[in-house]
């Protein structure tokens, strides 16, 4: 394998620089957002004492998952030694912290007080989920930091296995944790099951395979850097998988509540009558984030069309996006079970199924944690030498016809011989 | 020990604007009178110490549930807030509040008002004359005040 | 080194103050009400013992379809207004139920259930949620974040976010913008050896459907009826232990 060439993105053009603009102006609007429900209040927001975490939780939580999932690819090369994912790694490592950042700028800034940060830093409840997610989040920023470091830095690029082992294990602790915020919740019908600790792990390695994908494809066709076919179908193949293993633990999770008596009415709740909640279950989750995905990865005749590749990413990102809202907001939107078997009624919507309509502060929060996150990408890989200069298939050592790749279709730039 | 001179350093100099802010001079700010008689600990002392002991009996009160009826917020506002020539209480924001006398002038903000109420409350007695136990409790603060300063080198 | 003096001088006078206090309260404070018969007299300055753990009985056959005056009372007491918005706090509520095979029809108040295992402590990040020693369950809103988490936990419902900027609370109940609160026993009350105002207020103007006591003390009203008749535990699957029980259901 050549020694490959990482650079910088040059970055002068007109559509980078309108490209980067866009998103701090996104990124303004969320901050905005921000100000004005701190200042005056949640009331701005469409969140009530019934539905009290909102759009901002899902997009929170589908960033943070995402980032620990698209750690995978830099840990395929170095934990599980395959060497032509050396060469995306360092754009993995980049995604999952610039992911992380954007996540939790956004559950920080819902907080009723994020003047007081401080306090969450310096008061722990160690029985307290959200506070090991705490230490969870922080710590994989730092070990992701130190993961970029030891690739990028020459001299220590020996350590990049055992670092990259560290990330890996913490990756999985993490999401697992993140699982757990909710399967540890006794009290609502939707939760309290182990499952959704591993279901959030199907689900980080499908979105976050999804998310580096598309990242892939746009940062090399707007760069006009080549980018081969054979490794973006050996990463659609994989993206397959993990859309299918969502799909597996999806159908555990809803069997067996559906297996359990008490838990049937909030099931019928998300698979029938829920309206919105079903809607998003299998139009969203089950459609968009599974089955068209593994159709147009898997199907003959897309075999070798990015036309596919992109649309299926594109698809496991809304129907992730569908399945984290059905995973929060219809787990609230469920009336609690107080009085099992009784017709309830309360001036506290007691019994009822909870309304809520997401509003725009809110989404602008949402919208401004992805777009920071996109605008630390394309900052970083304009500041440091994060893409490779030539990803087509003769840059992995790659025989095209082995997997039946096409070549480099739409690439401007050929590799110039003897580099 | 980088940290407790950091601190110290910036205790100084908040001791520093305080002075400045007390010495008199034209830019003085103007600290309504309180209505009690005398404050639950020496005026001096309240003024560079008032925070640890809200914090103290913040907590105290919270979490053990140790109510002492005047050192509480309440009693802090019963004396030292009154009503303006206009017959309104002054607000939160306003210049003429007790407490931002001196916190604008400083600029240090507080986070206080927007939970507890900034008027008196009728029910809250005002401190009455010293009686026999806060002549106990002042020779008690004197004594640990000068055990203290003999103690420190 | 001023803020450690400061902090030894609190000490000193503290312990000094206490002591006069615990004298104080024996000789002149006779008047302080007591509840049950055995317990503390609860004198202001005594810190909340663990051999206390207060608890309610409501008993749901005395408790009428139309009265209100719990929850009223509660919300002049903590200062909290429930306009009809899914915003506005409800720190206690009437809920109706009915069986609807039989027709069976019951109102009740729910509120806090202060559990001895509560989730909304367990899940608090920074220890906000806390209980106390006497087993009130209560949210320390100096150190809250207002993350919501433990509405998410809470089984019953019984917390409230506060929405937006509030004006004029009561001096006995802070409350304010971005942190979470809900039912404190009317703990100020409790330390000053009264009842909670939702008590007083059932046994005022309603049919006097709601016991609070000590449910430690064998000779409390409380403890009494909960030996003498079955009682309910809401959510008794989930093992927490709520110090609040109903009857009649």
């Amino acid at each position: 394998m050549r020694e490959p060439r990482f650079h910088e993105v040059e970055g002068r053009s007109l559509a980078y620089w309108g490209l980067a603009a866009l998103l701090a102006a996104i990124v303004a609007a969320g901050l905005t957002a921000a100000y004005f429900m701190e200042h005056i209040g949640h009331i701005i927001t469409g969140m009530t004492n019934q539905i009290v975490w909102g759009v901002p939780h899902v997009v929170a939580v589908f960033l943070i998952v995402s980032a620990s999932g698209v750690l995978n690819v830099a840990s395929i090369a170095s934990v599980f030694g395959k060497a032509p994912y050396k060469l995306l790694a360092r754009l993995s490592a980049l995604l999952a912290i610039a992911l992380l950042i954007g996540g939790l700028s956004i559950l920080v800034l819902d907080l009723g007080h994020p003047d007081r940060l401080i306090v969450a830093m310096t008061h722990y409840n160690f029985t307290s989920i959200f506070a090991w997610n705490i230490f969870l989040y922080l710590g994989f920023i730092a070990v992701s930091a130190a993961y970029l470091l030891v690739m990028m830095e020459r001299r220590l690029n020996s350590y990049s296995r055992p670092v990259g082992m560290v990330a890996f294990l913490w990756r999985l602790v993490l999401t697992t944790g993140t699982g757990s915020i909710f399967g540890f919740l006794v009290s609502r019908e939707a939760y309290d099951e182990a499952i959704l600790a591993p279901l959030f792990v199907a689900m980080s390695f499908s979105f976050g395979l999804a998310i580096f994908i598309i990242v892939l494809m746009a940062a090399y066709r707007w760069t006009q850097r080549p980018l081969g076919g054979a490794i973006l179908e050996r990463l659609r193949n994989l993206l397959g998988v993990f859309a299918a293993g969502v799909l597996y633990f999806l159908l555990v999770y809803h069997v067996t509540k559906l297996y359990e008596a008490k838990h049937r009415g909030f099931e019928y709740f998300i698979l029938g009558t829920g309206g919105i909640y079903t809607l998003l279950f299998w139009i969203g989750a089950i459609f968009l984030g599974g089955m068209v995905p593994i159709f147009l990865f898997y199907l003959a005749r897309y075999r070798h069309s990015r036309a596919a590749i992109g649309a299926g990413a594109l698809a496991i990102i809304l129907g992730g996006l569908a399945l984290i809202y059905d995973t929060i907001i219809g787990a609230q939107a469920y009336p609690l079970t107080i009085f099992p078997g009784m017709q309830v009624s309360s001036s506290f919507y007691d019994g009822v199924v909870n309304a809520y309509t997401p509003s725009l502060p809110e989404c602008a929060l949402g919208l401004g944690g992805v777009a920071l996150t996109l605008l630390i990408v394309v900052s970083a890989v304009r500041l440091f030498r994060i893409l490779p200069e030539n990803l087509a298939d003769i840059a992995f050592d790659l025989d095209p016809h082995e997997i039946g790749a096409t070549p480099n279709r739409g690439a401007l730039w050929a590799p110039a011989d003897g580099r | 020990m980088r940290g407790p001179n950091v601190i110290l350093l910036l205790e100084m100099m908040s001791l520093l604007l305080i002075a400045v802010a007390c010495s008199g001079g034209a830019s003085q700010p103007a600290v309504p009178k309180a209505k009690g008689i005398h404050c639950v600990r020496d005026t001096e002392w309240m003024r560079r110490n008032h925070m640890e002991l809200l914090v103290r009996e913040r907590d105290e009160t919270v979490h053990q549930g140790i109510r002492n009826k005047q050192e509480t917020l309440p009693g802090c506002m019963s004396c030292h807030v009154s009503r303006l020539p206009d017959g309104h209480f002054p607000s939160v924001a306003s210049k003429k509040f007790f407490c931002n006398s001196c916190h604008t002038y400083v600029g240090v903000k507080i986070d206080c008002f927007s939970c507890h109420t900034n008027r008196p409350d009728g029910a809250t007695p005002l401190p009455r004359a010293a009686t026999r136990v806060d002549q106990l409790r002042a020779a008690s603060l004197q004594r640990s005040e000068t055990a203290f300063k003999a103690k420190e080198p | 080194m001023t803020r450690r003096k400061a902090k030894r001088e609190l000490d000193a006078g503290r312990r000094r103050f206490l002591g006069m206090a615990a004298i104080a309260s024996f000789a002149l404070a006779p008047g302080v009400r007591l509840i049950g018969s055995a317990q503390s007299s609860s004198p202001a300055s005594a810190r909340a013992n663990s051999k206390v753990r207060w608890g309610l009985l409501i008993d749901t056959n005395k408790c009428s379809e139309t009265c209100q005056a719990c929850v009223s009372a509660c919300a002049s007491y903590n200062g909290w207004k429930n306009e009809g918005r899914p915003t506005d706090p409800q720190w206690i509520r009437k809920v109706a139920i009915r069986d609807s095979e039989t027709g069976l029809a019951r109102t009740l108040p729910v509120l806090c259930q202060h559990c001895a295992e509560p989730a909304c402590v367990e899940v608090c990040p920074t220890g906000a949620s806390f209980r106390r020693a006497d087993g009130i369950v209560l949210v320390d809103r100096h150190i809250c974040i207002g993350c919501r988490y433990c509405m998410m936990a809470c089984p019953f419902k019984a917390r409230s976010f506060v929405h937006q900027n509030l004006t004029d609370q009561r001096p006995q109940a802070p409350r304010g913008i971005g942190t979470v609160e809900g039912c404190t026993m009317c703990v100020p009350r409790i330390d000053a050896g009264k009842v909670p105002a939702c008590v007083e207020a059932c046994a005022r103007e309603g049919r006097g459907a709601m016991t609070f006591g000590d449910l430690n003390d064998r000779n409390s009203a409380i403890r009494r009826n909960i030996a003498a008749y079955s009682t309910t535990r809401f959510r008794a699957d989930l093992d927490l232990d709520p110090s609040v029980q109903y009857q009649g259901l």
